[in-house]
C-alpha cells in the first residue's frame, strides 16, 4: 500500500486520523492533538509547526482537503491559514484504514502504539489482540537479543540497554491488558496465598 | 514428538468466595535440546506454569504430556528424566559440592566409586571442577548455580526446569552462566525450561515467552525448520 509510506512520520498518521474524527483546522488540531496524546507531557509532544508541516504533507499527498467554511474571510493570508478548515478525502480515509489494519512492524514506537490504541477498532477483543500482537514483536526482539552475541564491554551495554528497553514494554503491555480485563478474573500470585 | 507438550492448560484457584485465574489456555511445546525462556511479572501465573510442567502440580483442563505420556501415568523411570533444578537449594552444612552433585545417584543405588566419577564429570562439564571440595558456606551465588546445574545434569535428564537461575547472581557474569545452560541444552539434548520474573534471562535463549494475565504469548512450537536444527549433531549447528 503506496499510502503506508505517504503516512509517516508518526505526526502525520495522528493528525489524519484527528481530521478522520472529524474536519477541523491547524488550531484546533493542536488542541485536539494534546488532549489525546500529550497533556502529559512526558507522554508524547510535538511542537504545532510539526502539526501545520503535517497538515500541508497531508494536504500536497491528497490525503485532506480544504474545505470553505463561513468564516473564511480574513485579510491576511495567515490568518487565512490558521482558520481552513479540513476534511478527509476518500484517499486519505482508505489510507487510514488499511494502515490500522495492517499488522505491526516488528517494533513500532511508542507513538505507532497509541495512535492504534486511539484511532483503531475499539472493542476490548480488538485493543487485546493488538497488545498481543505487540507483545509478539517484542519477544521476537527480545529473541534477536539473546542471539546477539556481546563480547566487548561496548556490546554488552548496547545488548542491556536493548533487553531494558524491551523489559519496559512488556511490563506495560502486561499493566495495558489487565486493564482491559478490569478488576474481575485477575491472576493471582501463588506463593502469597496461604 | 515432543519432550513436553502442555495443550489448552488452565489453573484456577478458589480462595473463600473467589476463583482465581492462574493460567488460562496455555499451549506450549518443548523440543529435545532447545532453551525456552518464560517471563512473566509477579502474579502472571509462572510459578504455576512451572510447576505444572515439573508434573509436581495437576492442571484443572487441558492436556500435559512429557515424552509422549500423561504427566500423572509416568513411570518412576520416565519420572526421573525431568528435573526441577533447584538453583536456591544450599545443601546441609557439612557436604561439599562432590558430594551434593553426587546425592540423586547414590539415591538411586549407584555405587560410590561409579557416582564420584560422574560428579566428577558434571562438575568439569559446568566449569566447577576445582570447586568439588569446597562447601556452600564458600560459594558465590554463580558458583552455587554451577554445583546446581552438576547436581540436576547428572542422572542425564531430558526436561530441566529452572527457576530465576540468575536471580542473584552478578550481572556481568550473568550470561556466561545463560550460555553455559545453552551449551549443556544443545550438547546433552535436554529440553530446558527458564522463568525469569524480569527478562534478564533471555540470553541463549531459543525461544522467549511472556505469560501475562495468565496467557501465554510468543512463540509457543518451535518452527519446523528449529526442529530439524536441534536434530543435527550439537557440533554440525550453527552458532
Amino acid at each position: 500500500m503506496t499510502g503506508n509510506a505517504k503516512l509517516k512520520p508518526s505526526a502525520r498518521l495522528a493528525v489524519l486520523g484527528l481530521v478522520l474524527e472529524r474536519p477541523s483546522y491547524g488550531y484546533e488540531l493542536v488542541a485536539r492533538f494534546d488532549r489525546v496524546f500529550g497533556d502529559q507531557p512526558w507522554v508524547w509532544r510535538v511542537t504545532p509547526q510539526a502539526i501545520y508541516g503535517a497538515l500541508n504533507d497531508l494536504e500536497r499527498d491528497k490525503l485532506i482537503e480544504p474545505i470553505a467554511t463561513g468564516g473564511a474571510h480574513w485579510e491576511s493570508s495567515a490568518q487565512r491559514r490558521q482558520r481552513q478548515d479540513y476534511r478527509v478525502t476518500g484517499d486519505g480515509a482508505r489510507a487510514m484504514r488499511a494502515w490500522l489494519a495492517a499488522p505491526m512492524i516488528s517494533n513500532p514506537s511508542r507513538e505507532e502504539l497509541l495512535i492504534r490504541l486511539h484511532f483503531g477498532d475499539a472493542s476490548d477483543e480488538a485493543l487485546r489482540e493488538l497488545l498481543r500482537r505487540h507483545a509478539e514483536a517484542c519477544l521476537q526482539e527480545l529473541e534477536r537479543i539473546a542471539a546477539t552475541p556481546a563480547e566487548t564491554r561496548m556490546q554488552r551495554l548496547v545488548k542491556e540497554d536493548r533487553r531494558l528497553a524491551v523489559q519496559a514494554r512488556l511490563s506495560w503491555i502486561d499493566f495495558a491488558r489487565a486493564e482491559l480485563r478490569g478488576p474481575g478474573e485477575r491472576p493471582v500470585r501463588t506463593r502469597v496465598l496461604s | 514428538m515432543s519432550v513436553l507438550a502442555l495443550e489448552h492448560v488452565g489453573k484456577r484457584y478458589r480462595r473463600g468466595h473467589r476463583e482465581l485465574v492462574a493460567l488460562r489456555e496455555v499451549s506450549l511445546e518443548l523440543e529435545s535440546g532447545e532453551v525456552v525462556c518464560v517471563t512473566g511479572a509477579r502474579g502472571s501465573g509462572r510459578t504455576t506454569l512451572l510447576r505444572i510442567a515439573a508434573g509436581t502440580e495437576l492442571p484443572d483442563s487441558g492436556r500435559v504430556r512429557f515424552a509422549g505420556v500423561a504427566i500423572g501415568d509416568l513411570t518412576p523411570e520416565l519420572r526421573r528424566q525431568v528435573v526441577f533444578c533447584n538453583t536456591r537449594f544450599l545443601p546441609a552444612h557439612g557436604r561439599d559440592a562432590g558430594e551434593h552433585v553426587m546425592t540423586p545417584l547414590l539415591a538411586l543405588r549407584v555405587p560410590r566409586d561409579e557416582a564420584g566419577l560422574l560428579a566428577h564429570r558434571a562438575l568439569e562439564r559446568v566449569g566447577a571442577a576445582d570447586l568439588a571440595f569446597t562447601r556452600p558456606a564458600d560459594w558465590i551465588p554463580s558458583e552455587a548455580l554451577r554445583i546446581a546445574l552438576a547436581r540436576a545434569i547428572v542422572r542425564g535428564p531430558r526436561l530441566l526446569v529452572l527457576d530465576e537461575p540468575t536471580n542473584g547472581v552478578d550481572a556481568v557474569e550473568r550470561d556466561s552462566l545463560l550460555a553455559l545452560i545453552q551449551r549443556l541444552a544443545h550438547e546433552s539434548g535436554v529440553a530446558t525450561l527458564i522463568t525469569a520474573g524480569e527478562t534478564t534471562s533471555v540470553t541463549g535463549a531459543d525461544r522467549v515467552l511472556r505469560l501475562s494475565d495468565g496467557e501465554l504469548l510468543g512463540r509457543v512450537a518451535p518452527a519446523a525448520a528449529d526442529v530439524v536444527e536441534l536434530r543435527r549433531p550439537a557440533s554440525e549447528r550453527s552458532p
